[in-house]
């Protein structure tokens, strides 16, 4: 867990003053809405459909027990009592006042916690894999360069007003958890022949109404030279990204228009003339920093856990639990703990703040201190020890955080769509609910297996539709919600935006379709095999006949 | 669409979001601006909507409200019911439980 | 119009030198590209001091030869979500060695001028209208920075001498 200093601790406090100072000009008048707006926007203030909306970063998705139980806070003194863990590892509070905000953060800051450039046409907060640094196959520990990223893009003063967004994702293991080409920079670790470290580098990769797949612009890009590196495809970004019309504005659009190695080449350019300067990472900086990363003692381990190996076969539910939910730990001994957010009949991304307490708990007791938010919207403990497990298991169970479905049929990404934004065309909550109703026998679910159903209410694809195995897109036809089915997508090594497969369905008639679509996927599938690989091997066919009947003509 | 022809106009309610606590309001018959849409003013003619327009955007100048226009409604028996889904909900809430907490 | 410099209002006294008016001018003007492009050597010959404005389109690189002739560079910010005159400032800095005044013009913000200055600008120009008097208040609300710019700013930790086996030996368990 990084280890806020002072110097963190400054900045987040001069920012809530000067927020608080900002909200006083709108109130008295001094400000109009429309010179507010950006301000607020900066400050990851919306105004949504029923309230404001604030949105508060987790750099990475890392949090300490102290940060989560502070959210608990927020929520029940200034919100409804609950907040929704989104799709970029942050939360978001749909109730707050605009004149509480300002105390909202001054609470927030008091564990360096913040809603800086979680809005606004900034670098936004830089995700990560949710398993680094407990994962069996890293490399490094992917915070470390996301801290590194995080201090450097925070109030960077030449890159404030981009022309749009910007979402950087890293990735220190050979598997990628952080969608790395679904970034407008992905960073993904590798090793050169000579054995050092240093990354890949992706870009313009991106989801949203155009979906692009990240291309590579370097191979291998030596850790040292991390923040020059990204200086200049900012600064190459900045200058010429199209700022005649926000649909175009994204850097998948320049990189698109001037094409993949003219824009390399840009990049390597400007690069080359900043590089070795003021930005280098030397590796006492590297250290510094990782320096600044709590490290896990962990307890070393030699014989087996029998304790836990009696409970699972004792217990039936909480031997599902550990199939679906619990995954392997590079510490002999331990296990990362998937605590799922997606109960059935609830929201998903949703905790209540006593969810939250009780999390926060859990992670003080058995966990050394330390949360993770997962861009698929439920939340880790990256180090329980097994023969802690039973008890963690049943500790959650009773705050109604044990679902087991990890990754299965009812494990939804889904966005907070027209029940809460003001972009949505339709309703996701709602659809996201019935289709867990659905697929909640957790027979059924074991027997379907990995499958992504992810759900956006609009075009702007937040629920991530473009890269799930299933993804459903709500779209206004006469005022009515309807929604559309694209499948085959992947948001990972085998990257692929999913193909549309016919006309949209009512809101009545979407979760039968989607059980449409599993139901054909069991029948076609060989022994053992995935939704995606099922996908990859039968292709559209089947499931185009089965929903709209024998393909005409 | 002609001022006379009032057979066509759609019947409309204006909205906005209070500046200070977000939440949803419409604008009532005595001026005020409440969370109800039962007791919004309908707006039947353009004359109608040309004076409501000056009133909300005088709301808007003395910083009462924020982005207001107007939705088309039915009459339904409680009152007005917007035609849109999305209006619907907006003055409705979500068509969700809260959280988990409700 | 009035002008913020080392944070104090002062008046402008340039000659914004008026493209159709076919003016004289004074002997501190300042031009557009496309007057510089065109009249390079008569503006050279009749200016004691010269000043250039680059438009939010308008990259210092198209003026690449001549930029040590100025004393003054204006960067237009025609609205506030136009952010490519903070990369032109920094360019200008450090690509060009500019040393000049590098002037802010347009919608300037007083909540931007803290990044403005961090890039490298040092004068800022003031809508007619504008009420400025509190805006050399904004330069401090931040008063440390996560990242090297083109200020001599107290940046990230740079003075901070904990070793690694202090901030190691701060965990408190």
């Amino acid at each position: 867990m990084y280890r806020y200093d002072e110097f963190d601790h400054t900045i987040v406090r001069e920012r809530v003053d000067q927020f608080r100072d900002q909200v006083a000009r709108r109130l008295s008048g001094e400000l109009t809405e429309e010179e507010f707006r950006p301000l607020r926007l900066m400050n990851g203030l919306y105004l949504q459909l029923h309230a404001y909306m604030l949105r508060v970063a987790i750099p990475y998705g890392t949090l300490s027990s102290k940060q989560m139980r502070m959210l608990a806070h927020i929520a029940r003194r200034y919100d409804r009592g609950y907040g929704h863990f989104t799709t970029r590892q942050n939360i978001q509070y749909n109730w707050p006042n605009l004149e509480d905000v300002p105390d909202l953060l001054a609470d927030m800051a008091s564990v360096e916690m913040h809603a800086i450039q979680t809005s606004g046409n900034c670098i936004r907060n830089v995700t990560a894999d949710p398993y680094a640094g407990v994962a069996t196959d890293e490399l490094e520990d992917s915070r470390i360069y996301a801290e590194i990223i995080r201090q450097w893009s925070t109030l960077h003063p030449e890159f404030s007003f981009l022309p749009r967004k910007f979402k950087i994702a890293v990735s220190g293991a050979p598997i990628d958890r952080a969608a790395v080409r679904f970034h407008d920079i992905g960073l993904q670790m590798r090793q050169n022949t000579r054995g050092e470290l240093g990354f890949g580098v992706l870009v313009g990769g991106g989801q949203g109404r155009t979906p692009v797949i990240a291309q590579t612009i370097k191979d291998f890009l030596p850790k040292q030279d991390l923040l020059s590196y990204l200086e200049a495809i900012l600064r190459v970004y900045n200058m010429l990204g199209r700022r005649d019309n926000i649909y175009k504005a994204r850097i998948k659009f320049l990189v698109n228009e001037i094409g993949r190695d003219k824009f390399a080449a840009l990049v390597e350019e400007e690069w080359e003339r900043i590089r070795g300067g003021a930005l280098d990472l030397h590796r006492d900086e590297i250290n510094r920093i990782r320096a600044y990363f709590r490290p896990a003692l962990y307890e070393l381990i030699t014989e087996q856990e029998s304790a836990y190996d009696t409970a699972r076969r004792s217990d039936r539910e909480f031997d599902r639990w550990c199939a679906s939910n619990i995954l392997p730990h590079k510490q002999p001994g331990y296990g990362i703990v998937n605590i799922s957010l997606k109960p059935v009949g609830k929201a998903p991304g949703d905790a209540t703040a006593d969810q939250m307490d009780v999390i926060a708990e859990l992670a003080e007791l058995y966990s050394f201190d330390e949360l993770r938010v997962t861009h698929k919207q439920n939340v880790v403990l990256g180090h329980v020890r097994l023969a802690d497990l039973h008890s963690v298991w049943q500790q959650l169970d009773a705050a109604m955080l044990a679902t087991a479905n990890i990754g299965l049929a009812s494990d939804i990404i889904a966005c907070p769509g027209l029940d809460y934004c003001n972009l949505a065309n339709a309703r996701s909550i709602p659809v996201a609910q019935k289709i867990n109703e659905r697929f909640s026998d957790p027979e059924q679910l074991a027997r379907i297996g990995q499958i992504r159903i992810n759900i956006s209410g609009c075009i702007n694809a937040c629920g991530h539709h473009h890269v799930g195995d299933i993804g459903i897109l709500g779209v206004d036809r006469r005022g009515e919600e309807y929604y559309q089915i694209t499948l085959g997508g992947d948001p990972a090594d085998n990257a692929a935006i999913g193909e549309s497969i016919g006309p949209s369905f009512s809101y009545d008639e979407i979760v039968d379709a989607v059980e449409t679509v599993i139901s054909t996927f069991e029948g076609v599938r060989e022994t053992g095999k995935t939704f995606a690989n099922t996908w990859r091997r039968v292709g559209a066919t089947p499931f185009k006949e089965n929903l709209y009947g024998p393909t005409r003509k | 669409m002609s001022k006379k022809n009032k057979q066509k106009f759609e019947t409309r309610v204006m909205t906005a979001n209070m500046l200070v606590g977000g939440n949803v309001v419409y604008l009532v018959a005595s001026g005020n601006w409440d969370e109800d849409i039962a007791g919004a003013r309908l707006i039947e003619n353009d004359d109608e909507l040309r004076r409501l327009n000056n009133v909300a955007q005088e709301a808007l100048v003395k910083g009462i409200i924020v982005g207001p226009y107007t939705i088309p409604i039915a009459i339904g028996s409680p009152g007005p019911n917007p035609l849109s889904k999305r209006e619907q909900i907006r003055a409705n809430g979500p068509t969700v439980p809260a959280g988990f907490s409700k | 119009m009035a002008l913020l410099v080392s944070n104090r209002l002062i008046d402008e006294s340039w000659h914004h030198l008026d493209d159709k008016a076919d003016s004289t001018g004074t002997d501190k003007n300042i031009v557009s590209v496309e007057q510089w492009l065109r009249d390079r050597d008569t503006l050279i010959a009749r200016s004691d001091k010269l000043g250039i404005i680059l438009m939010s389109d308008q990259p210092p690189g198209l003026i690449e030869a001549d930029i040590k002739r100025f004393d003054v560079i204006c960067l237009d910010f025609p609205k506030f979500t136009d952010g490519r005159a903070y990369s032109y400032a920094r360019l200008l800095r450090d690509k060009y060695g500019f040393t000049g005044e590098l002037r802010a013009v347009g919608n300037v913000l007083r909540d931007q001028l803290a990044f403005m200055k961090r890039c490298g600008i040092d004068t800022f120009e003031v809508s007619d209208g504008v009420d400025a008097r509190d805006w050399s208040t904004a330069f401090s609300e931040i008063s440390v920075r996560y990242q090297e710019a083109n200020d001599n700013a107290n940046v990230a930790r740079q003075n901070n001498s904990t070793s690694d086996e202090e901030i190691a030996g701060n965990w408190s368990y």
